[in-house]
């Protein structure tokens, strides 16, 4: 993690209550057999789709449940970084025009907080046009 | 693209957990007990494949060959 400065991990528990926000860098490319395929760069998670925004979806989805289960199974989240995304897929996302954040916050027994409090509860993907610096 | 069916039956045959979430999603757990939650369609994308064997496949000892049945 030291040598990506950008990505964000963040776990908050106190032993009642967890919360975990992330943000990492996600390269969403053509699938060579067709479709789309959204692979993390810090994080080596990977979803495809049909489209960009199917594979953008269910990178979501599927990350935020993970991290939940990690959670649920009280296992370290150091078990998130036991692999590594490809070198291409990298190199891939800083040469790309368009280049996808996504971000997310995961609570986990804080479900008596009334709806109507600002307690950031959605994850969304935000695409930059600009190059991010390495 | 492999066939769902036999992509999980290698990796439960590997030592894989295998649970089956709702809509295509699957969670899967190490011999670690480290999990991960990944939507599997049927067919299964070459991409995912390959994911699926840098996740597993040294840990689990086996090869990127027996997840695909078929050439893709």
């Amino acid at each position: 993690m030291a040598k990506n400065p950008k990505m964000v991990l963040a776990h908050v528990d106190d032993g009642r209550q967890q919360a975990v926000l992330a943000e990492l860098r996600v390269l969403v490319a053509p699938s060579a057999l067709g479709g789309y395929v959204a692979q993390g760069l810090e994080i080596d998670y990977v979803a495809c789709g049909d489209t960009e925004e199917e594979a953008r979806t269910r990178f979501s989805r599927g990350f935020v449940a993970t991290v939940r289960k990690f959670i649920s199974r009280q296992r370290p989240l150091d078990g998130l970084f036991k692999t590594s995304a490809p070198a291409e897929a990298r190199r891939a996302y800083f040469a790309a025009t368009t280049q996808h954040v996504f971000r997310c916050a995961v609570f986990q027994g804080l479900e008596e907080i009334p709806a109507d409090i600002g307690v950031p509860r959605s994850l969304a993907f935000v695409s930059s046009p600009l190059t991010l610096p390495q | 693209m492999q066939p769902r069916l036999h992509v999980i039956s290698v990796l439960k045959q590997f030592g894989v957990q295998v649970f089956a979430e709702d809509d295509d999603y699957f969670e899967l757990v190490d011999k670690f007990g480290d999990p991960v939650v990944l939507h599997l369609p049927d067919p299964v994308p070459p991409e995912m494949i390959v994911h699926l064997f840098r996740r597993f496949g040294e840990m689990h000892g086996f090869p990127i060959t027996v997840l695909r049945a078929k050439p893709n």
